[in-house]
């Protein structure tokens, strides 16, 4: 569980980021962090794993308050962050260095998760690619046994095989006690796996919900013409016609993909009517 | 009621994660390690290799060098014991390490303050043994010979024990060249300190040096510097600044954010 209560976080005093921020993350489930660049994505992110302490209010994960730094805690959460650091070490030192800080972590486990991404335990940490890099760490934190994974951009720098196998790894790691973060601007690349959105804009929490009751409550429809108002709520114009985002039960097409693009940007363009239709406070 | 909790969280110590820590910190630059033992022995050994050219060299010749290379070698360790934190992504690994703040302390502490001084000794030894044989016999030069155990060799270690906190406190504190920014804060801070103090006594004992008659001390004056001046610098020098320095970097890493 991961508990934000009236939140406050600044990095200046004259330029609050958060305030008041209320947030209740349970476990089991894949939560989507979407935002506009500045939003206070990774700065949330950071609150979470007790990188950044603050300034007032309640941030708990479990039992724990982030900002100690209680070592089982810290053996409880693993972050991944959008730049990461590397020793210089091989897989396997780094393995024999590192994982018996973490007290579940699974060996047998991590192999696999190496050998899915087609590296070599023998190679060098720092002499890999910044995807590669990314594919050890991340491999890394599902077999550390954490409860939390929190992934800041964790697309960024895979090829195309690879973020489907990162799609298929997270999806098979998530369980019932494990709660997963991720950040991300590349929503088509997790738009399978996220369970729950939190869109987050200007310091505060505009829409949170699972995608289930996204795809109950709203239709995503391509029409030739620019479709007039009414149900729907926004349109955007894409190749050959327009996306529009509309109240489902007005909609032609019953069942529709979801495009957490147009959503995201529909949320952001005009949050009132959507955030209305879910009974969410925006 | 939470600030003893946290204050409790911060001073969990198990020893066995500790000594992983310490494993680790070795493992971090082995090539950088391995390079700056190579760069101390070969300097040293040239040293002693010039000297052995003048027929009259030091007789403490080993004593000044290995005060030198304590210090030099040991107060630039000691500034980068920290280093890895120096970037965001670094600092982000560090700080997420699942190890208390006082284990990653003492970590740090254990090979500042024990191994590096160990192996200056055990090093120096192997030097002087060396530059002996090869430098200073074969020319018949008569010169001291390096006592680990000695009075001086010991006075330098805690000379070094005592200051090199500070250059662990910069680590904490500074991202980059750390060395040179506590060297140049202790300069200043320990200056004016100095200055403070000869103005506060100059003060009390109402004596000007620079405008004023000739200083003539009296009793009382020596009684004062002796008996209550010098005993102060010497708790200050001896027992407090270490441990403030040591209260300093476990606090200031406690702090530590990204």
């Amino acid at each position: 569980m991961i508990h934000l209560d009236h939140l406050n976080y600044h990095y200046t005093r004259s330029r609050p980021l958060f305030t008041d921020l209320q947030l209740y993350l349970s476990p089991g489930h894949i939560y989507g962090l979407l935002g506009r660049n500045g939003a206070g994505k990774t700065t949330l992110l950071r609150l979470i794993a007790g990188l950044l302490f603050p300034k007032d209010g309640i941030c708990e994960v479990g039992n724990w308050t982030p900002s100690d730094r209680h070592p089982d805690f810290l053996s409880d959460v693993f972050f991944m962050p959008e730049e990461i650091y590397v020793p210089d070490l091989k897989i396997t030192q780094f393995l024999r260095n590192y994982a018996p800080f973490y007290p579940k972590f699974d060996r047998t486990q991590f192999d696999k998760f190496i050998g899915t991404f087609g590296l070599r335990a023998d190679e060098n940490m720092r002499k890999l690619s910044y995807g590669q890099k990314k594919k050890v760490m991340l491999g890394f934190g599902l077999a550390s046994g954490a409860s939390v994974l929190i992934l800041d951009e964790p697309t960024n720098g895979l090829d195309i095989p690879s973020k489907a196998q990162f799609r298929q790894i997270l999806s098979e790691s998530i369980t019932d006690d494990r709660i997963i973060i991720l950040s991300t601007h590349q929503v088509r690349d997790v738009s399978t796996l996220i369970e729950r959105l939190i869109l987050l804009d200007n310091g505060k929490i505009l829409f949170q919900d699972s995608l289930l009751r996204v795809s109950e409550k709203l239709a995503f429809n391509i029409y030739p013409k620019e479709p007039k108002a009414g149900s729907v709520y926004y349109a955007e114009r894409i190749p050959g016609g327009y996306m529009a985002v509309e109240d489902r039960a007005a909609s032609v097409e019953e069942d529709t993909d979801i495009d957490l693009e147009v959503l995201f940007n529909a949320l952001i363009t005009d949050p009132g009517k959507i955030t209305q239709l879910f009974n969410v406070q925006a | 009621m939470y600030k003893h909790k946290l204050m409790k969280n911060q001073l969990i110590l198990n020893p066995r994660r500790l000594m992983r820590l310490v494993g680790n910190n070795l493992n971090f630059s082995p090539k950088s390690i391995g390079l700056v033992l190579l760069f101390g022995i070969g300097i040293n050994l040239g040293a002693a290799w010039m000297s052995s050219m003048d027929s009259t060299p030091d007789p403490e010749f080993y004593l000044i060098w290995f005060g030198l290379s304590l210090f030099i070698t040991g107060f630039l360790f000691s500034s980068f014991a920290f280093n890895n934190m120096s970037t965001d992504a670094g600092r982000q690994f560090y700080l997420s390490l699942p190890a208390s703040n006082l284990e990653k302390v003492l970590s740090k502490y254990l090979l500042t303050a024990i191994a590096f001084p160990l192996l200056a000794l055990v090093m120096f030894t192997i030097i002087a043994t060396l530059s002996n044989l090869f430098f200073f016999q074969p020319k018949m030069i008569q010169i001291d010979g390096f006592d680990p155990f000695g009075t001086i060799t010991w006075l330098l270690i805690k000379i070094y024990l005592v200051l090199h906190g500070i250059y662990l406190l910069g680590s904490v504190v500074y991202s980059k060249l750390a060395i040179i920014k506590i060297s140049l804060a202790t300069f200043v801070f320990a200056g004016s300190i100095a200055g403070l103090t000869f103005l506060f006594i100059g003060s009390i004992f109402g004596f000007d040096f620079q405008d004023g008659p000739p200083f003539e001390p009296t009793q009382s004056f020596k009684d004062f510097l002796e008996f209550r001046v010098w005993p102060t610098i010497q708790f200050l020098f001896w027992a407090v600044l270490p441990v403030l320095s040591a209260v300093l970097v476990f606090l200031k890493l406690k702090e530590k954010e990204l």
